[in-house]
């Protein structure tokens, strides 16, 4: 195999850089916004009676700067670097990465824009209107051109396990998005999707199982698959294991959107199928989440002493967690109970805080320093203190929303002995109230670590560089 | 379709782990380190396992 030892390659590394700031700015704008929404729950006058403050308009602002603020930027900083240094080849083209950021940067700021000015196809996580979609789709079509140049463009024979990851990441998020904005426009700002009914749901929860399976798990996994044993200085537990890890993962992740159209007109056996495909999912997620976790063999002990190590661990076992969680859900006797309540938002939470935003935060703790040519960051102890405020906020979340989801689904469905409800939807809200408080405790803890986050990224980036020459610009490989 | 592209996947994994040998893969899983010659030492000490591209060079021509 040719690993090109001893050559020299001056990697694009400012686009890195970009990208890695723009996570954190948006990773800090887009929690806020989800403390904002959870503080409207608590505290209903928070609406302002205004319509673009209203909950309806933020909730898809907070969960697309999240997803594809946030996660996007993590993601596209992410692989372009790895997929730089494995391959060890630059990226085709300076000028399209260039355009591509600070088109991808615009996009995002018109959507918030129109989220606000109430501009929606009301899709979940595709409510952007159709001239922002195909600006997505020419912004996405770049992004593909410049990940896989790069692989082609590879002076090693093999293709690291990571970057096949990223690769169908990036491959399924075109096809999904695509075919699930494929409207009739009738105006410059509303469309109508050329499907309709319940196929329209489906095309809907095809497109947003997979958001949740192609972009915040399996390239979330492409992260995992780098940054672990880079962190933790070991090669991964078994590359075989990842081998199997991508082809299972990738062949049933796209099946299992059903699960979230149980008991509505879908045909039963398109939500049988969808639950046993979900169930069937554990396998594969469980096996990647082992692999990463046993890559630690022999080095846990540098858990005790590295904080980038411990956020990294500790989203694994959320990545565990919120993965075998999801299947149990789409058990469709479980789903009746948990469908619609609050334990759907605590379990997103347990995957979107536990998984996607710890390992981010870790992986980007480690980048930082390399990217800005510093031996580590500013303050070891401002990232203790980040991991402790993120671990105990989404604890307390996910905690919050389990009761929550519990108590509603079981008064949902009390009934009297005359077969009449037991309680009204009102009192099932006033029941909530105390898990609404708690939640936003969770979530603010959260975001104030992103806070951290950013203050001792500024304080790192403020120190005087240790070369001269920027390691960003030409890397010995 | 979709049960085609599933057919294919499962199609596509079973080739890939017919056709990489286990030193292919002791290799490849040394990439991420193999840009870093720091840590690809550290990684050497550490586990015992070849990981500098030299080292990885060697041990493809020892089994060869």
């Amino acid at each position: 195999m040719n690993t090109a030892p001893e050559q020299t390659v001056a990697y694009n590394y400012s686009v890195v850089r970009q990208f890695t700031l723009a996570t954190l700015i948006w990773g800090v704008i887009g929690m806020s916004m989800g403390a904002f929404i959870a503080a409207q729950l608590v505290w209903p006058q928070l609406n302002f009676d205004l319509p673009w403050t209203s909950f309806g308009r933020i909730r898809p602002i907070h969960t697309n700067l999240v997803i594809f603020a946030f996660g996007g930027c993590a993601l596209i900083s992410t692989s372009f670097y790895i997929v730089q240094r494995t391959c060890y080849a630059r990226l085709p083209s300076d000028t399209a990465a260039n355009l591509f950021f600070w088109g991808w940067q615009a996009m995002l700021i018109a959507t918030v824009i129109s989220y606000a000015l109430g501009y929606t196809t009301t899709k979940e996580y595709a409510e952007m209107e159709w001239p922002l979609a195909i600006v997505l789709t020419v912004l996405w079509l770049t992004y593909m051109w410049l990940f896989f140049g790069t692989i082609m463009r590879r002076k090693t024979s093999h293709i690291y396990v990571a970057n096949w990851f990223y690769g169908a990441f990036i491959v399924v998020t075109a096809m999904v998005h695509i075919v699930n904005h494929i409207a009739i426009p009738v105006s410059l700002m509303k469309s109508y999707p050329v499907y309709g009914g319940a196929t329209d749901a489906m095309v809907q929860w095809w497109f947003g199982h997979s958001v949740v399976g192609f972009i915040l798990s399996v390239g979330f996994l492409g992260m995992m698959y780098y940054f672990v044993p880079k962190q933790v200085e070991r090669p991964i537990y078994s590359y075989r294991l990842s081998i199997v890890h991508f082809w299972a993962i990738i062949s049933i992740y796209i099946w299992a959107g059903p699960h979230h159209l149980h008991y509505t007109a879908l045909p039963d056996w398109v939500q049988s199928l969808g639950m046993a495909m979900s169930v069937i999912l554990l396998a594969p997620s469980w096996g990647g989440m082992i692999n990463g976790m046993m890559t630690l063999s022999g080095a846990w002990h540098k858990l005790r002493s590295d904080p980038i190590l411990r956020f990294l661990v500790v989203s694994l076992a959320f990545y565990g967690m919120s993965t075998f969680e999801g299947p149990m859900m789409a058990i469709k006797t479980v789903n009746s109970l948990s469908h619609y309540t609050d334990w759907t938002i605590g379990h997103v939470h347990a995957g979107a805080l536990g998984w996607v935003a710890m390992i981010s935060v870790g992986s980007l703790y480690h980048l930082i320093p390399k990217l800005w040519n510093h031996k580590q960051m500013y303050s070891i102890g401002l990232i203790n203190v980040h991991f402790w405020l993120a671990t105990i906020g989404t604890v307390i979340y996910i905690a919050a929303m389990w009761v929550n989801g519990l108590t509603q689904g079981l008064m949902w469905r009390a009934i009297n002995d005359d077969g009449t409800l037991s309680y009204s939807f009102v009192e099932v809200l006033q029941s909530s109230h105390a898990g609404y408080i708690a939640r936003l405790i969770g979530g603010s803890f959260f975001v104030l670590g992103m806070f951290i986050m950013l203050l001792n990224t500024w304080l790192t980036l403020r120190q005087p560089t240790e070369q001269q020459q920027p390691a960003t610009q030409r890397a010995e490989v | 379709m979709f049960m085609i592209l599933g057919l294919l996947c499962v199609g596509a994994g079973y080739l890939c782990l017919r056709h990489i040998t286990p030193l292919d893969m002791d290799h490849a899983a040394m990439l991420p380190f193999a840009d870093d010659r720091p840590a690809a030492r550290r990684v050497e000490q550490e586990t015992g396992r070849p990981c500098l591209p030299e080292h990885l060079a060697q041990q493809t021509a020892l089994r060869a």
